[in-house]
Formats: structure tokens, sequence, C-alpha cells
């Protein structure tokens, strides 16, 4: 390598020293390139060590001055540079998150609240709240009756599906419903002179039931406990019809 | 009656401190900076200010004009911190706009001075440092005054900020190979007119 070119790489070099091992080699062996290097660098140095004035403005000045700037909008933070516009900021900014959230919250909630959920109609106290629901939420005598004569007969699909299954736990607890549900809630609308041809109607209904009960209980003889509750819910509908049949004659 | 202070309170208002904030400036994450997050581009202002002001204090050798450059950056690079992409070198993006203005300057400035004039240089050495000094550095900015706008760009970008070639492609806008080139012509200006001037002397 001669002279002209490492001198040529060390004004190329990005960096003091990062010469390549040909340019080290050389300068290792010649006097006049060492000192042309030491030269190089050394204006390097005063040229970094030549100083210059600060900025005229502070940093926190200069956020001022860009502030105004911008429009007039106080968009960077106060000249003490604690940022206390910037926190205030970032408080509202979380405190509106917070009110979002509760508010999504309780919009959740609230909607969840008016989706109507199944009732649990496999329990007794499931098959109550679903009789009350359903008499209750019917405005007039007429709906109401309607109501009961539709879960009166919807009981009594239920028990002949769950005698058929063997389930006499279940045909226990229809039998239970559909007598609390021909005795007090009859009892309930009975009154309602308007009523009388559905009375009528629903109590030649129950006389049909009453029948279909026995013949079906009298198939059941081998479970008694199924039989048991079939025969209740015959009786059920004799008494029903014998109270509705009083009640049209007065 | 006028009221003298006394020793003490003198000495209090002499020895007292001047209150600084103690901000120890950090490199706001781009992230931040995109998202238009005002602090992160306050920390931005806090850690680059001086570094910009002090290139193009160099490259104009004009305080005043330095510090309305520095500004005009700033301004600009608010106007376009949304686009900014997951991959900018922030530093030379912002040295990269702060060229632009710069040559802006120059494209519309009249009648300025060739060389740095005084009130750009640090003054905290003392008499006999600041002559002989000022002496040996009245000679440098001289022949620095005097190289291409672009070469003395790059240089001072090198040597003050040690910026990579790199970076500095990027901030100058244009290729790693283009800004080594400026960097060496620079270099070896500055070799030749201070050899010139040291045989003059002889």
């Amino acid at each position: 390598m001669n002279c002209n070119h490492a001198r040529e790489q060390i004004l190329l070099a990005e960096g003091r020293g990062k010469y390549t091992r040909e340019v080290t080699g050389h300068l290792q062996s010649c006097d006049e390139c060492q000192r042309y290097q030491a030269t190089f660098l050394g204006i390097e140095n005063q040229i970094s060590e030549m100083g210059i004035s600060k900025p005229l403005l502070t940093s926190a000045a200069r956020l001022d001055q860009i502030e105004k700037r911008l429009d007039g909008k106080n968009i960077f933070a106060s000249p003490l540079l604690k940022f206390r516009r910037f926190e205030k900021e970032r408080g509202r900014q979380k405190l509106s998150v917070a009110v979002a959230l509760v508010a999504f919250l309780f919009a959740v909630a609230g909607g969840l609240m008016f989706i109507p959920r199944p009732i649990d109609r496999e329990s007794i106290a499931g098959l109550r709240v679903y009789k009350e629901s359903s008499i209750n939420r019917a405005k007039s005598p007429l709906k109401k009756w309607h109501a009961m004569v539709r879960l009166a007969g919807e009981a009594r699909t239920d028990a002949i599906s769950a005698a058929a299954r063997n389930d006499s736990d279940r045909v226990k607890m229809l039998a239970d419903y559909i007598e609390e549900l021909l005795r007090k809630d009859v009892e309930r609308l009975v009154s309602f002179v308007e009523l009388r041809d559905e009375m009528l109607d629903f109590a030649k209904d129950l006389a049909r039931s009453e029948s279909e009960f026995q013949r079906l209980a009298s198939h059941y003889s081998s479970s008694p406990e199924i039989a048991e509750s079939l025969v209740r819910i015959a009786k059920a509908s004799k008494d029903a019809e014998s109270r509705l049949r009083r009640a049209l004659q007065a | 009656m006028a009221l003298k202070p006394s020793e003490d309170q003198v000495a209090q208002k002499v020895v007292k401190p001047e209150t600084k904030p103690a901000v120890t400036p950090v490199e706001p994450s781009l992230q931040s900076l995109v998202c238009g997050d005002r602090e992160a581009f306050a920390q931005l202002i806090l850690f680059y200010n001086e570094a910009l002001y002090r290139w193009v204090a160099r490259l104009t050798g004009n305080s005043h004009a330095a510090e309305d450059l520095v500004q005009d950056t700033f301004v600009r690079a608010y106007q376009a911190i949304t686009r900014l992409r997951p991959d900018t070198n922030l530093k030379a993006w912002l040295f990269r706009i702060a060229h632009n203005a710069y040559a802006n300057w120059v494209r519309g400035r009249s009648g300025r001075n060739g060389s740095f004039p005084d009130e750009v240089l640090d003054r905290r050495a003392g008499p006999e440092e600041l002559a002989q000094g000022n002496e040996a550095s009245r000679r440098l900015q001289q022949v620095i005054d005097k190289l291409p706008e672009e070469w003395k760009a790059a240089l001072l970008l090198r040597i003050h900020e040690e910026m990579p070639f790199r970076e500095m492609a990027i901030a100058l806008g244009t290729t790693e190979e283009t800004a080594r080139w400026r960097v060496f012509k620079a270099r070896q200006r500055l070799m030749e007119s201070l050899e010139e001037k040291q045989e003059e002397k002889r």
C-alpha cells in the first residue's frame, strides 16, 4: 500500500481508528502517514471542541414557543417540565376510560336483565314460576283463563310422556303441579261470569282428561308410583270439572 | 428609609442556586409519537433540542437563524408525526427536516456573512485560552465556511453527532456512498487548506 492510498483510507474511515489491516500495517511502518493521521485527528478534535453557545431558548421555552406557534393551542408541557398539563390530560383520559367502562358494564348488565331467560321447568318451583308468570302476564281474565288451560294441557301431555319414559319422579311432580293448577288457579278464575263459555269447554275437556288418565293408570299397574300419580291427575281433573260445573250452575 | 440588605441576605442571594428542574431527556418511542402522545413529543424536543441547534448553528453561523430553524424543524416534525413508520430512524428523520429547513434558509438568504459570527461561539474559556483558541478556531472556521454546503453539513454531522454514514444518508437525503464521499472531500479540503496555511506561515 502506498502513502496516497493509505491517506485516502484514513479520510474515508467512518470512525477513528476504524482502518483496514493494510492501512494499520502501513501506519506502523510510515512516519509521514503517522504525522498525517495525527494532524487529521487533531483537526477533527479541534472542530469538535470548538464550543458553541447553548441555544438561546431552553427546551422548556422552546416547548412554549412551539405551543404558541401551532395555532395557539395548548399542546405541550408547562415550562417547569413537570408535564402537569399532560398529567391532567392523562388523568382526564383515564377518568373517561373508567366512566366509559362502567357505562359499558351497566349497559351489558341491563341488556342481560332484559333478555328473557328460559325458566327451568324441571322442578316444581320452576313450574310454579312459569305458571305464575304465564297467568299474571295475561292482561284480561279471558287471557288468564286461556293461559291456565294451555298450562294444564302442556302439563298433561308432559305427564303422559314422562309415564311413557317410566320417569316416576317426573310424573309425580307433574301430578302435584296439575293438582295445584286445577284447584287453586281454577278457583281464582271461576268467579268471572264472562268466562262461562270457556268454563264449559274446559269442564268437558277435564271430563275427557279424567277418563283418559284413569285408563292410562290401569296400563301402568306394574309401576305403582306412576299409576298412583296418574290417578291423582285424573282425580284432580274430576274435582276441577265438578267445581266448574257447580260454578256454572250457580 | 431605604432598606439596605444585610450581609447575610446578600450572601444568601449570591449563594442561592438557580433552581432548575432535574429532567433527564429520554428519546421517546416511535409508537407513542405516532399515537399523538404530546408528552412523547415534548420528550423529543428535550432530547434533540441541543444537538439540532448545535448543527444548525454551525451551518448558519447565526444563532438567531439557528433558533428559528430549530423551531421550524420541530413544528414541521409535529405536523408530519403521523407519517412516521415503524422503521423510521428518528434522529435521521429530524435532522433531515432540519436540513430541508436549512436548505430553504440558504436559498432565501441574501448577503450572508462569510464567517461564523462570535455569537455562536462558546465563551466559557479563560482570556488566554480564548485568544489562542479563537485564533485556531477562526482559521478552522474560515476553512469550514468555505466548504460547499453539502460537504459542510456532512462533515459536521460526522464530527459533532458521530453520525454513521448510513444515518447521515437519510438525514441528507442521499445515498450512503455519497454521504461518505462528501465527508471525505470535506476532510481532504480541510487538510489541504491547513497545509497551505502552514506553508504560507513558513
